[in-house]
């Protein structure tokens, strides 16, 4: 469904991304994993074009998207969770819901979508008038998620959803990410928190300064050698 | 000073201070959802007051003809400048936005000051001057008349004012708007097309502050070089109210409406600027976060 070909991003003159190659196939849940600026924030931000890639491309469905503005991503069918949640802290949940339905044009199906959401997070519906800003870390979190859904996207794109949350918290966030993989949605999982990503994936990829370094199944990936040492306490 | 004497001086501050903070709204607005500090900004209360003169009182069009035409006009200038000015700049780092934007369109309001003194006093009139004369009968509200020019001032403020609320808590362009100011970047992972927004808010913007040039000049002249002054009153209108703050911006408008008019009642129109700074002065060393702020920590 994605395939990302010897993708390079840089900053000036440095470069966050070296030939990154990768690729998530309809159905699957991949994950990338890595440390505090291996470039994994950098990559989804390239692949939903909030920063220009320097070299490669970006294959959806068959289609280059490299060089379109991040807003057709979206009607494109590609979702992105950013990093740090970024609700709209002064709109109720229900507005930073709506937007999120006019934005990827689907004003006529405002409610059977809201319904879905709720459905999936019925806290958000007990929540629906109260402030963005006024919610828990978790909250948010499932709001930045939700807020994603409503775009009823092909392939969501997390970025670090566990940041800052607590243990607990971070456990039932990483259910629904099992149950929405369940109902069959393709996703892409970026995380520090290499032991949940690697346990939940089918597959996935070790990003190190700008490089993939490692590729494999999510539990291989959990008994190589390296990888232990590197990113698990054992 | 009488009863009537105050609630006269009241009045006029309230409705210019309205006016102000119109301006100031529709300017903090472009501000907050792109990044753009639009100098230019009060000369498009200028050109609403330059047009509304030159249509009302050197046309023989009839008034709602004339009306028609000025809506339509400024909307087109409006939506113009946002391709020409804005839409380049759009997207840039925020920085880098902002500096842009303010040489571009302080180029813009001078080549635009300097043309209309010109072609004004060349074609219509040696002595650019913009008023609308209009006489309005008083009202009378407890035995004291109020000025029915003030009075219809106050009434176009509180419309504009209301539907502007409405477009940005009921309409999904307004609430796109908001989206935007509040994140930026959230909003644009949601789909949200920056250019549309800014073309929304700066065609509705520049429309409402002309049509407040068309309200001004009811009350008081303009003459074509008060576009920058004006400029600098929604400036501090918007550091005064907090940026993006509806109330915010209401209160800082009246505030520095009534100060302008008991200072000129009082010690004189030269010290009117004076006043701006004073009040300017006071609420950053009471409230550095301005009157309706949120207090960064």
């Amino acid at each position: 469904m994605l395939e990302v070909n010897q993708l390079s991003v840089t900053y000036g003159d440095l470069r966050a991304v070296w030939d990154a190659s990768f690729r998530v196939n309809a159905g699957e849940l991949v994950a990338i994993v890595g440390s505090n600026g291996a470039g994994k924030t950098t990559t989804l931000r390239a692949i939903h074009g909030l920063i220009p890639a320097a070299g490669g491309e970006i294959v959806f469905d068959g289609r280059r998207l490299t060089g379109e503005p991040s807003y057709r991503r979206v009607k494109e069918g590609i979702a992105l969770v950013p990093e740090g949640r970024r609700v709209f802290p002064a709109m109720s949940v229900l507005e930073n819901l709506e937007i999120a339905a006019f934005a990827s044009g689907a004003r006529g199906d405002l409610r059977a979508r809201l319904d879905e959401v709720f459905e999936l997070f019925p806290v958000m519906a007990e929540r629906r008038a109260q402030h963005g800003g006024t919610l828990s870390g978790g909250e948010q979190q499932m709001l930045a998620i939700a807020r994603a859904l409503m775009a009823r996207p092909r392939l969501l794109m997390l970025d670090e959803p566990s940041l800052g949350l607590a243990p607990i918290v971070v456990e039932r966030l990483y259910e629904t990410i099992g149950r929405l993989r369940e109902q069959g949605l393709t996703m892409l999982l970026v995380e520090q928190y290499v032991y949940g990503a690697l346990d939940l994936a089918d597959r996935a990829y070790v990003l190190e300064t700008g490089r993939i370094t490692r590729a494999g199944g999510g539990r291989e990936l959990l008994r190589d050698d390296y990888v232990r040492k590197t990113y698990l306490v054992v | 000073m009488s009863v009537q004497t105050l609630l006269e001086l009241v009045l006029g501050g309230i409705s210019l201070g309205g006016i102000y903070a119109l301006m100031s709204l529709a300017l903090s607005l472009a501000l907050a959802t792109t990044n753009m500090l639009n100098v230019a900004h009060g000369a498009f209360l200028v050109m609403g007051a330059a047009l509304s003169t030159f249509l009302l009182r050197h046309t023989r069009l009839p008034w709602p003809a004339g009306l028609a035409l000025f809506i339509g006009f400024c909307a087109l200038v409006g939506w113009l400048f946002e391709r020409v000015c804005v839409r380049p700049l759009l997207g840039r780092a925020p920085d880098r936005a902002l500096v842009g934007s303010i040489l571009i369109t302080f180029g813009f309001a001078l080549t635009f000051e300097a043309a209309l003194g010109y072609y004004w006093a060349k074609f219509v009139d040696p002595q650019p001057t913009f008023s609308l004369p209009v006489a309005m009968p008083p009202f009378a509200l407890f035995g004291v008349s109020l000025s029915g020019t003030r009075l219809a001032i106050l009434a176009f403020v509180g419309v504009a004012v209301l539907l502007f609320h409405l477009f940005l808590t009921r309409t999904p362009m307004g609430k796109m708007a908001r989206a935007l100011a509040q994140d930026y970047d959230g909003a644009l992972v949601l789909g949200i097309n920056p250019q549309a927004v800014s073309a929304a808010i700066f065609t509705l913007g520049i429309l409402a502050t002309a049509l407040s040039g068309l309200f001004f000049i009811l009350a008081s002249p303009l003459g074509p070089h008060d576009g920058l002054r004006l400029t600098l009153i929604a400036m501090t209108v918007i550091v005064i109210g907090g940026v993006g703050s509806l109330p915010g911006v209401l209160a800082g408008g009246v505030l520095l409406g009534l100060g302008d008019v008991f200072t000129a009642f009082l010690v004189g129109a030269v010290w009117s600027p004076v006043t701006y700074v004073l009040v300017f002065f006071v609420v950053l060393l009471l409230r550095p976060e301005g009157l309706a702020g949120i207090r960064h920590t």
